[in-house]
Protein backbone atom coordinates (compact mmCIF):
# COMPACT_ATOMS: atom_id res chain seq x y z
CA UNK A 1 0.00 0.00 0.00
CA UNK A 2 1.28 3.33 -0.73
CA UNK A 3 2.00 6.26 2.25
CA UNK A 4 1.14 9.73 1.69
CA UNK A 5 4.31 11.61 0.89
CA UNK A 6 5.76 12.60 3.82
CA UNK A 7 7.08 16.15 3.28
CA UNK A 8 9.65 18.26 6.03
CA UNK A 9 10.07 21.64 3.32
CA UNK A 10 13.17 20.44 2.25
CA UNK A 11 11.86 17.18 0.48
CA UNK A 12 8.90 15.12 -0.01
CA UNK A 13 9.33 11.27 0.05
CA UNK A 14 6.49 9.40 -2.27
CA UNK A 15 6.15 5.86 -1.39
CA UNK A 16 4.24 4.44 -4.76
CA UNK A 17 2.25 0.94 -4.16
CA UNK A 18 3.87 -1.99 -5.49
CA UNK A 19 1.24 -2.85 -8.25
CA UNK A 20 4.28 -4.63 -10.39
CA UNK A 21 4.61 -7.50 -7.64
CA UNK A 22 0.92 -7.41 -6.89
CA UNK A 23 0.02 -8.08 -10.94
CA UNK A 24 2.66 -10.78 -11.04
CA UNK A 25 0.93 -12.94 -8.94
CA UNK A 26 1.45 -14.98 -5.80
CA UNK A 27 4.84 -16.46 -6.44
CA UNK A 28 8.60 -15.45 -5.91
CA UNK A 29 11.55 -15.55 -7.61
CA UNK A 30 11.81 -16.24 -11.36
CA UNK A 31 11.74 -20.07 -11.92
CA UNK A 32 15.23 -21.70 -11.67
CA UNK A 33 13.88 -23.80 -14.87
CA UNK A 34 13.58 -20.74 -16.48
CA UNK A 35 17.03 -19.06 -15.30
CA UNK A 36 19.09 -22.34 -16.60
CA UNK A 37 17.07 -22.10 -19.55
CA UNK A 38 17.69 -18.06 -20.79
CA UNK A 39 21.62 -19.38 -19.39
CA UNK A 40 21.53 -22.24 -22.18
CA UNK A 41 20.24 -19.95 -24.75
CA UNK A 42 22.54 -17.42 -24.02
CA UNK A 43 25.52 -19.68 -23.97
CA UNK A 44 24.67 -20.77 -27.49
CA UNK A 45 24.25 -16.76 -28.49
CA UNK A 46 27.70 -16.65 -27.29
CA UNK A 47 29.13 -19.77 -28.82
CA UNK A 48 27.79 -18.44 -32.09
CA UNK A 49 29.55 -14.81 -31.83
CA UNK A 50 32.93 -16.99 -31.38
CA UNK A 51 32.27 -18.45 -35.09
CA UNK A 52 31.29 -15.76 -36.12
CA UNK A 53 34.33 -13.93 -35.38
CA UNK A 54 36.20 -16.39 -37.47
CA UNK A 55 33.82 -15.59 -40.37
CA UNK A 56 34.57 -12.02 -39.71
CA UNK A 57 38.07 -12.11 -39.99
CA UNK A 58 37.98 -14.44 -43.22
CA UNK A 59 35.92 -11.98 -45.24
CA UNK A 60 37.97 -9.01 -44.19
CA UNK A 61 40.72 -11.07 -45.38
CA UNK A 62 38.95 -12.00 -48.55
CA UNK A 63 38.31 -7.69 -48.90
CA UNK A 64 42.45 -7.40 -48.46
CA UNK A 65 42.85 -9.90 -51.70
CA UNK A 66 40.37 -8.34 -53.73
CA UNK A 67 41.78 -5.23 -53.14
CA UNK A 68 45.82 -6.41 -53.38
CA UNK A 69 44.90 -8.38 -56.73
CA UNK A 70 42.47 -5.70 -58.38
CA UNK A 71 44.11 -2.33 -57.52
CA UNK A 72 40.75 -1.24 -58.11
CA UNK A 73 37.53 -1.08 -56.01
CA UNK A 74 38.82 0.09 -53.12
CA UNK A 75 35.76 2.19 -52.01
CA UNK A 76 33.71 -1.31 -52.14
CA UNK A 77 36.55 -3.27 -50.33
CA UNK A 78 36.79 -0.50 -47.54
CA UNK A 79 33.31 0.24 -46.66
CA UNK A 80 32.93 -3.76 -46.34
CA UNK A 81 35.90 -3.88 -43.88
CA UNK A 82 34.47 -0.91 -42.06
CA UNK A 83 30.77 -3.05 -41.83
CA UNK A 84 32.46 -5.91 -40.72
CA UNK A 85 34.60 -4.48 -38.01
CA UNK A 86 31.98 -2.13 -36.57
CA UNK A 87 29.68 -5.00 -36.40
CA UNK A 88 32.23 -7.20 -34.76
CA UNK A 89 33.07 -3.69 -32.65
CA UNK A 90 29.13 -4.60 -31.22
CA UNK A 91 29.26 -7.99 -30.85
CA UNK A 92 32.35 -7.83 -28.90
CA UNK A 93 30.75 -5.62 -26.70
CA UNK A 94 27.57 -7.78 -26.08
CA UNK A 95 29.20 -11.11 -25.46
CA UNK A 96 31.68 -10.35 -23.17
CA UNK A 97 35.03 -9.67 -25.09
CA UNK A 98 35.27 -5.75 -24.57
CA UNK A 99 39.14 -5.95 -25.94
CA UNK A 100 38.12 -6.63 -29.13
CA UNK A 101 35.59 -3.75 -29.46
CA UNK A 102 38.54 -1.89 -28.47
CA UNK A 103 40.68 -3.22 -31.55
CA UNK A 104 37.52 -3.20 -33.87
CA UNK A 105 37.41 0.91 -32.86
CA UNK A 106 41.30 1.27 -34.09
CA UNK A 107 40.75 -0.74 -37.23
CA UNK A 108 37.34 1.45 -37.92
CA UNK A 109 39.22 4.57 -37.32
CA UNK A 110 42.37 3.70 -39.58
CA UNK A 111 39.95 2.73 -42.78
CA UNK A 112 37.33 5.96 -41.85
CA UNK A 113 40.25 8.18 -41.91
CA UNK A 114 42.19 6.92 -45.32
CA UNK A 115 43.36 9.18 -48.01
CA UNK A 116 41.99 6.88 -50.24
CA UNK A 117 40.15 3.19 -49.71
CA UNK A 118 43.06 1.78 -52.06
CA UNK A 119 45.46 2.93 -49.74
CA UNK A 120 44.19 0.50 -47.37
CA UNK A 121 47.40 -1.71 -46.32
CA UNK A 122 46.85 -5.10 -45.19
CA UNK A 123 49.56 -5.26 -42.97
CA UNK A 124 47.54 -3.01 -40.74
CA UNK A 125 44.49 -4.48 -41.02
CA UNK A 126 45.85 -7.81 -40.61
CA UNK A 127 47.69 -6.89 -37.30
CA UNK A 128 44.09 -5.96 -36.16
CA UNK A 129 42.43 -9.39 -37.03
CA UNK A 130 45.50 -11.36 -35.92
CA UNK A 131 45.20 -9.59 -32.23
CA UNK A 132 41.03 -10.13 -32.54
CA UNK A 133 42.08 -13.92 -33.38
CA UNK A 134 44.40 -14.20 -30.44
CA UNK A 135 42.33 -12.85 -27.87
CA UNK A 136 39.34 -15.08 -29.36
CA UNK A 137 41.36 -18.63 -28.95
CA UNK A 138 42.53 -17.21 -25.83
CA UNK A 139 39.44 -16.91 -24.59
CA UNK A 140 40.64 -13.37 -22.98
CA UNK A 141 37.02 -11.87 -21.51
CA UNK A 142 37.08 -8.70 -20.21
CA UNK A 143 40.00 -5.90 -21.07
CA UNK A 144 42.76 -7.92 -21.41
CA UNK A 145 44.12 -5.44 -18.15
CA UNK A 146 47.08 -3.84 -18.44
CA UNK A 147 48.72 -6.00 -21.45
CA UNK A 148 45.20 -5.91 -23.27
CA UNK A 149 45.53 -1.84 -23.18
CA UNK A 150 48.81 -1.57 -24.05
CA UNK A 151 48.21 -4.07 -27.23
CA UNK A 152 45.51 -1.57 -28.64
CA UNK A 153 47.76 1.73 -27.53
CA UNK A 154 50.09 0.19 -30.05
CA UNK A 155 47.54 -0.72 -32.71
CA UNK A 156 46.79 3.19 -32.38
CA UNK A 157 50.31 4.14 -32.89
CA UNK A 158 50.53 1.87 -35.53
CA UNK A 159 47.34 3.53 -37.35
CA UNK A 160 48.33 6.80 -36.83
CA UNK A 161 51.54 6.30 -37.99
CA UNK A 162 50.65 4.29 -41.62
CA UNK A 163 47.96 7.49 -41.91
CA UNK A 164 50.45 10.77 -41.64
CA UNK B 1 5.89 -21.14 -8.12
CA UNK B 2 7.51 -17.99 -9.59
CA UNK B 3 6.30 -14.90 -10.67
CA UNK B 4 3.64 -14.76 -13.45
CA UNK B 5 6.21 -12.88 -15.92
CA UNK B 6 4.06 -13.31 -18.74
CA UNK B 7 2.49 -10.24 -17.35
CA UNK B 8 5.82 -7.90 -17.59
CA UNK B 9 5.84 -4.95 -19.83
CA UNK B 10 8.87 -4.37 -20.46
CA UNK B 11 10.49 -1.43 -22.91
CA UNK B 12 14.23 -1.91 -23.97
CA UNK B 13 16.28 1.26 -25.22
CA UNK B 14 19.85 -0.24 -26.85
CA UNK B 15 21.45 1.05 -29.88
CA UNK B 16 23.53 -2.05 -30.30
CA UNK B 17 21.54 -4.31 -31.97
CA UNK B 18 23.31 -7.71 -30.73
CA UNK B 19 22.85 -6.28 -26.78
CA UNK B 20 19.41 -5.44 -27.82
CA UNK B 21 18.97 -8.84 -28.90
CA UNK B 22 20.43 -10.81 -25.85
CA UNK B 23 18.69 -8.64 -23.25
CA UNK B 24 15.79 -9.49 -24.99
CA UNK B 25 16.48 -13.70 -25.62
CA UNK B 26 17.41 -13.62 -21.59
CA UNK B 27 13.90 -11.50 -20.64
CA UNK B 28 12.16 -13.71 -23.31
CA UNK B 29 13.44 -17.00 -22.03
CA UNK B 30 12.19 -16.37 -18.62
CA UNK B 31 8.38 -15.87 -19.69
CA UNK B 32 8.53 -12.20 -19.79
CA UNK B 33 5.33 -11.34 -21.84
CA UNK B 34 5.61 -7.95 -23.76
CA UNK B 35 9.44 -6.73 -24.90
CA UNK B 36 9.30 -3.64 -27.00
CA UNK B 37 12.31 -2.30 -28.44
CA UNK B 38 13.81 1.10 -29.52
CA UNK B 39 17.21 1.90 -31.17
CA UNK B 40 17.37 5.52 -29.78
CA UNK B 41 15.67 8.28 -27.04
CA UNK B 42 13.66 9.89 -29.15
CA UNK B 43 11.98 6.80 -30.92
CA UNK B 44 12.33 4.77 -26.91
CA UNK B 45 10.55 7.99 -25.50
CA UNK B 46 7.40 7.86 -28.00
CA UNK B 47 7.24 4.59 -26.96
CA UNK B 48 7.39 4.91 -23.48
CA UNK B 49 4.15 7.54 -24.04
CA UNK B 50 2.18 5.42 -26.12
CA UNK B 51 1.86 2.06 -23.77
CA UNK B 52 1.79 1.58 -19.93
CA UNK B 53 5.94 -0.31 -19.39
CA UNK B 54 6.87 -1.72 -15.91
CA UNK B 55 10.10 -1.83 -16.30
CA UNK B 56 12.90 0.14 -18.48
CA UNK B 57 16.05 -1.09 -19.80
CA UNK B 58 18.27 2.08 -21.47
CA UNK B 59 21.72 2.12 -22.48
CA UNK B 60 23.70 5.44 -21.08
CA UNK B 61 24.60 5.68 -24.35
CA UNK B 62 21.68 7.03 -26.64
CA UNK B 63 21.25 9.76 -29.55
CA UNK B 64 20.17 12.49 -29.83
CA UNK B 65 19.84 13.08 -26.02
CA UNK B 66 22.50 10.79 -24.02
CA UNK B 67 20.96 7.96 -21.69
CA UNK B 68 20.81 9.77 -18.88
CA UNK B 69 18.71 12.66 -20.41
CA UNK B 70 16.37 10.22 -21.67
CA UNK B 71 15.90 8.82 -17.36
CA UNK B 72 15.25 12.40 -17.25
CA UNK B 73 12.80 13.03 -19.67
CA UNK B 74 11.07 9.82 -18.18
CA UNK B 75 11.13 11.43 -14.37
CA UNK B 76 10.85 15.11 -15.42
CA UNK B 77 8.12 15.54 -18.50
CA UNK B 78 5.14 16.64 -18.43
CA UNK B 79 4.00 14.08 -21.62
CA UNK B 80 5.86 10.83 -19.01
CA UNK B 81 2.66 8.92 -18.55
CA UNK B 82 4.47 7.43 -15.68
CA UNK B 83 7.53 9.00 -14.03
CA UNK B 84 7.66 5.96 -10.96
CA UNK B 85 8.79 3.36 -13.88
CA UNK B 86 11.80 1.34 -12.81
CA UNK B 87 15.00 2.44 -14.44
CA UNK B 88 17.77 -0.13 -15.33
CA UNK B 89 20.92 1.37 -17.13
CA UNK B 90 23.43 -0.43 -18.79
CA UNK B 91 26.56 1.25 -19.41
CA UNK B 92 30.17 -0.09 -20.27
CA UNK B 93 31.39 2.16 -17.86
CA UNK B 94 31.21 1.07 -14.13
CA UNK B 95 33.35 4.00 -12.72
CA UNK B 96 31.84 5.38 -9.02
CA UNK B 97 31.29 8.66 -10.69
CA UNK B 98 29.25 7.33 -13.63
CA UNK B 99 27.35 5.45 -10.94
CA UNK B 100 26.50 8.48 -9.09
CA UNK B 101 25.66 10.13 -11.86
CA UNK B 102 23.43 8.01 -13.28
CA UNK B 103 21.73 7.67 -9.87
CA UNK B 104 21.12 11.65 -9.36
CA UNK B 105 19.70 11.67 -12.74
CA UNK B 106 17.55 9.12 -11.14
CA UNK B 107 18.27 5.79 -12.22
CA UNK B 108 17.28 3.00 -10.17
CA UNK B 109 19.61 -0.07 -11.07
CA UNK B 110 22.75 0.14 -12.93
CA UNK B 111 23.47 -3.03 -14.64
CA UNK B 112 27.63 -2.88 -16.07
CA UNK B 113 28.32 -4.39 -19.82
CA UNK B 114 29.27 -6.84 -20.14
CA UNK B 115 26.34 -8.51 -18.22
CA UNK B 116 25.29 -11.90 -17.54
CA UNK B 117 22.07 -13.69 -16.90
CA UNK B 118 22.09 -14.04 -13.72
CA UNK B 119 23.05 -10.15 -12.90
CA UNK B 120 20.12 -9.31 -15.62
CA UNK B 121 17.68 -11.25 -13.33
CA UNK B 122 19.14 -10.16 -10.02
CA UNK B 123 18.53 -6.25 -11.05
CA UNK B 124 14.88 -7.24 -12.60
CA UNK B 125 14.26 -9.17 -9.25
CA UNK B 126 15.45 -6.24 -6.98
CA UNK B 127 13.04 -4.06 -8.54
CA UNK B 128 9.91 -6.16 -8.17
CA UNK B 129 10.82 -7.19 -5.04
CA UNK B 130 12.20 -3.70 -3.44
CA UNK B 131 10.94 -0.91 -5.23
CA UNK B 132 12.58 2.43 -4.02
CA UNK B 133 10.29 5.41 -2.24
CA UNK B 134 10.52 8.24 -4.56
CA UNK B 135 12.00 12.04 -3.30
CA UNK B 136 11.22 15.29 -4.67
CA UNK B 137 13.04 17.99 -3.71
CA UNK B 138 14.00 21.48 -5.64
CA UNK B 139 16.40 19.76 -7.88
CA UNK B 140 15.51 16.16 -8.22
CA UNK B 141 12.71 13.75 -8.96
CA UNK B 142 13.58 10.43 -8.63
CA UNK B 143 14.25 6.77 -6.58
CA UNK B 144 15.51 7.89 -3.11
CA UNK B 145 19.40 7.83 -3.23
CA UNK B 146 20.22 6.95 0.29
CA UNK B 147 21.09 3.10 1.21
CA UNK B 148 18.26 1.72 2.87
CA UNK B 149 19.02 -1.29 5.30
CA UNK B 150 15.86 -2.92 4.08
CA UNK B 151 16.90 -3.77 0.53
CA UNK B 152 18.21 -7.36 0.02
CA UNK B 153 19.23 -5.93 -3.58
CA UNK B 154 22.06 -5.12 -5.54
CA UNK B 155 22.27 -1.81 -7.59
CA UNK B 156 23.69 1.25 -6.18
CA UNK B 157 24.46 -0.88 -2.39
CA UNK B 158 27.80 -1.90 -3.09
CA UNK B 159 28.36 -5.08 -1.36
CA UNK B 160 31.30 -7.14 -2.62
CA UNK B 161 29.79 -9.32 -4.79
CA UNK B 162 28.55 -6.13 -6.49
CA UNK B 163 31.86 -5.16 -6.72
CA UNK B 164 32.49 -8.20 -8.38
CA UNK B 165 29.62 -7.44 -10.66
CA UNK B 166 30.19 -3.89 -12.60
CA UNK B 167 33.77 -5.02 -12.53
CA UNK B 168 33.53 -7.89 -14.78
CA UNK B 169 35.29 -6.02 -17.67
CA UNK B 170 37.97 -6.31 -15.56
CA UNK B 171 38.59 -10.14 -15.40
CA UNK B 172 41.77 -11.02 -14.47
CA UNK B 173 43.82 -12.85 -17.29
CA UNK B 174 46.07 -15.86 -16.85
CA UNK B 175 49.90 -16.36 -17.46
CA UNK B 176 48.95 -18.11 -21.00
CA UNK B 177 46.80 -15.60 -21.93
CA UNK B 178 49.29 -12.57 -21.06
CA UNK B 179 52.12 -13.92 -23.09
CA UNK B 180 49.77 -14.40 -26.26
CA UNK B 181 48.46 -10.93 -25.62
CA UNK B 182 52.63 -9.92 -25.00
CA UNK B 183 52.92 -11.88 -28.45
CA UNK B 184 50.73 -9.78 -30.76
CA UNK B 185 52.42 -6.36 -29.03
CA UNK B 186 55.85 -7.49 -29.80
CA UNK B 187 55.23 -8.13 -33.22
CA UNK B 188 53.15 -4.82 -33.40
CA UNK B 189 55.97 -3.04 -31.88
CA UNK B 190 58.29 -4.51 -34.22
CA UNK B 191 56.61 -2.76 -37.17
CA UNK B 192 56.44 0.26 -35.73
CA UNK B 193 60.08 0.44 -34.85
CA UNK B 194 60.85 -1.14 -38.84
Amino acid sequence: MSSAPKDNGTYQLITPPNTLKERLGAGSGIDASLVKNAAAVTDNMHGKFLLRVNDAIEDIAEQIELLEKSGSGGHGCAAAVLRTSHDLQLQGEAYGYPLVGDICVSLCSYVENLNAPEDMAGVIVFSHTDAIRSVVSNAIEGDGRRLGQELVDSLIDLVNRSLR
Amino acid sequence: MGYALNKLRVLIVEPNAHIRELLRTILQSVGTGAIDLSTDADEGFDAYCRRDYDVVFTDSELQPISGLEFVNQIRTSAKSPNPYVPIIMLSSFSDEERIRLARDHGVTEFLAKPFTVDIVLKRLEAVIEAPRSFVRTGSYFGPDRRRSSSLDYSGFDRRKSDLKEVTLSKKDISDQQRAALAKNKRAIDQMLRD
